[in-house]
């Protein structure tokens, strides 16, 4: 008998090398290695690196388990701010003006798509880091590098309130030092160089 | 959401006398970001013609430098959210050539062309309903489409995903596989794996089917373009493997040879390099490319889609794209079948050692078909075994000088429209190349209320 997948889907998007759009991969690529380390496999979330899945995402939405989407945001606020939104809010949230996406169909589409077929959201949440300097080849930009750890902590809290909920326990899960707002963590992965 | 800016100099809806301009400052529906100005004097004649594409420079390709042949496969991946298979492809066959590695072994051969019809499957299922279908349709978007047109967006989502499928069971992942490497496989599916694909794929085949005979049915502008053709040649239908390329009144050439028969030059309206035969001559890659030098070679299931809606070779309509793309749907589908059901695990080492002992110097050049055309990688690699050079030719800055050229042939027929249907038009056009114009950002953008 198939055991009922429980865990909470995180979802990654961004671009390698692209500068501060690879901040929340950078945080997933972290949380992924955590996964694959514990040995008893009991992780409270799955991880999905997803970069840019163009309506791919509108699959990836698709699950009854609850979501936490990570990314990299324009809003105008200062660069580093973390936003936090419900899944749900993202649609009004996210923007179609011009071409918001390096690709075709980017994440305001995708969900814009989900709601046109009539696709419910999952329950979840949306965490992102607002960037400011997306050059190619560039790297974390400093407001982003400093606020990595907020992002993260907003990021994990998601993560185990989601969880929690889900399981109707509280994981055990010790948030590692995901860096502090002093601008002492240089956003480094272990195991991510992107040179 | 496209911006459509009607130039300032220009009155765009007065008739003769006048000059006019169709301009499109953020293309929208194309992979990547760009945009087009065309502008045509008083007397219709066409005084500018420009595409302009903000493509990433050539940072890959300096980033390539000093790396080990090991960490090519990944780095390259990280070009095209679309297409990292085409990088990755390209790329191994190369580097293997340098090595001595070639030809990959029959069976190896058969798992990158699965590999590679996933790509495919992904990449066309998504130009064909999300990107260009709402231009034939009349919508702004597939998300507008998809209201009235739902079991046809849902369609091309479920056809898509039939490719991912394809790709994760082999590369590990769906985006960004990581089990490419050169010699091979890190790792190869068992049996079971890719018969459970089966039925996923054979489902799809037969929508593939229909999605032909659908796109045969929608309305073409009229448009027929004396081009120069250029596809890989091979035993098979341009895809994972060819030493040669085939060239419209020119015979074949050796991949090798790409340098002595094309150049790559910077215009000062884009940063992306032109590319041109060496006389100057701009060339079309890409499904029409493929289908009109290797129809013979199609899958005999995509021949008879083709025979069945009536497809007259040459085809020389660039609107007309999006039913070669469904052929090449019903091809790869086929294609991935075929070694699906021919895949036995203990057949042949998933892996090839390049041999030891010996300098791995010199130079590779490799060349497989991405969706949207060649992708052309050659790589000196130095005494120590690492990359000294890395020189990449993706298919978009191939076709960008023809895609100008044809909107010069265009211009005729847009002054029978009024300005905004013009300037769809053009749009239209350029998203008939499915143009990749590979980019770092893809960042959401938000407006956030605040208490």
């Amino acid at each position: 008998m198939s055991v009922e997948d429980l865990r909470v889907r995180v979802i990654a998007l961004g671009s390698p090398h692209g500068g501060d759009d690879e901040a929340a991969l950078r945080f997933a690529a972290k949380l992924a290695e955590e996964c694959a380390r514990r040995a008893d496999g009991a992780d409270a979330y799955e991880v999905i690196i997803a970069g840019r899945p163009g309506p791919g995402l509108v699959d990836l939405l698709d699950v009854t388990r609850p979501v936490v989407l990570l990314d990299v945001v324009r809003s105008g606020a200062p660069p580093g701010t973390v936003h936090e939104l419900p899944l749900a809010a993202l649609v009004d949230a996210a923007l179609a003006l011009g071409q918001v996406s390096s690709h075709g169909f980017g994440p305001a589409e995708a969900l814009r798509l989900a709601a046109a077929l009539g696709r419910e959201l999952p329950r979840g949440a949306f965490v992102g880091v607002e960037g400011t300097a997306f050059e190619l080849g560039a790297p974390l930009s400093p407001p982003v590098t400093a606020s990595m750890g907020r992002f993260a902590a907003a990021a994990r809290a998601a993560i185990e309130r989601f969880a929690a909920a889900e399981v109707g326990t509280r994981p055990e899960h010790t948030p590692a030092d995901d860096g502090a707002d002093d601008g002492a963590n240089d956003g480094q992965i272990e195991g991510e160089n992107y040179g | 959401m496209t911006t459509i800016d009607q130039d300032d100099q220009g009155d765009s809806g007065s008739g003769s006398g006048s000059e006019r301009t169709y301009r499109v400052e953020l293309l929208s529906r194309v992979e990547g970001e760009g945009r087009f100005w065309l502008r045509l004097d008083a007397d219709g004649q066409v005084a500018e013609a420009r595409l302009a594409i903000f493509e990433a420079p050539r940072f890959f390709e300096a980033l390539l430098r000093g790396r080990s042949l090991d960490e090519v496969p990944d780095i390259v991946a990280r070009i095209c959210g679309i297409c990292p298979v085409a990088y990755q492809m390209s790329a191994t066959r190369a580097l293997e050539r340098a090595l001595g590695l070639d030809p990959p072994t029959p069976g190896l051969r058969a798992l990158r062309r699965l590999l590679y019809c996933g790509e495919w499957i992904e990449s066309h299922a998504l130009h064909i309903f999300m990107l260009h279908a709402p231009d034939f349709l009349g919508y702004a978007s597939a998300i507008e489409m998809a209201a009235d047109h739902r079991p046809l967006v849902e369609r091309g989502l479920r056809l898509k995903k039939a490719g991912n499928a394809i790709v994760e069971v082999l590369g590990g992942r769906a985006i960004h596989p990581v089990s490419p490497r050169v010699g091979g496989f890190t790792r190869t599916p068992t049996v079971a794996e890719l018969r459970a694909l089966r039925p996923t794929l054979a489902a799809a085949l037969e929508e593939a089917d229909e999605v032909v005979d659908w796109a045969a049915t929608l309305p073409m502008p009229t448009l027929e373009i004396d081009y120069v053709f250029v596809a890989l040649a091979s035993d098979r239908y341009p895809l994972e493997f060819g030493d040669e390329l085939a060239i419209s009144g020119r015979g074949r050439i050796p991949v090798d040879d790409f340098l002595e028969h094309f150049e790559e030059s910077h215009v000062p309206h884009s940063n992306a390099l032109h590319a041109r035969l060496k006389d100057g001559t701009p060339y079309l890659v890409g499904p029409l490319a493929r289908i009109n030098h290797a129809a013979a070679s199609l899958h005999p299931r995509a021949v008879a889609a083709l025979e069945r809606v009536g497809l007259a070779l040459p085809v020389l309509n660039p609107y007309r794209s999006i039913v070669v793309r469904a052929i090449e749907l019903v091809h790869a589908f086929a294609a991935a079948l075929d070694v699906i059901d021919g895949y036995s695990a203990q057949q042949e080492p998933a892996f090839v050692e390049p041999p030891r002992g010996r300098s791995p110097a010199g130079v590779g050049i490799g060349c497989t078909e991405a969706p949207r055309g060649i992708c052309w990688h050659r790589y000196r690699i130095d005494e120590d075994g690492l990359i000294a050079d890395a020189r990449i030719i993706p298919p978009t800055s191939q076709n960008q000088a023809r895609i100008e050229a044809d909107l010069v042939d265009l211009a005729p027929q847009l002054l029978l429209l009024d300005h905004q249907a013009a300037t769809h038009r053009c749009e239209q056009l350029i998203r008939s190349y499915d143009p990749c114009i590979s980019c770092a950002t893809h960042f959401l953008r938000l407006e956030i209320e605040r208490a």
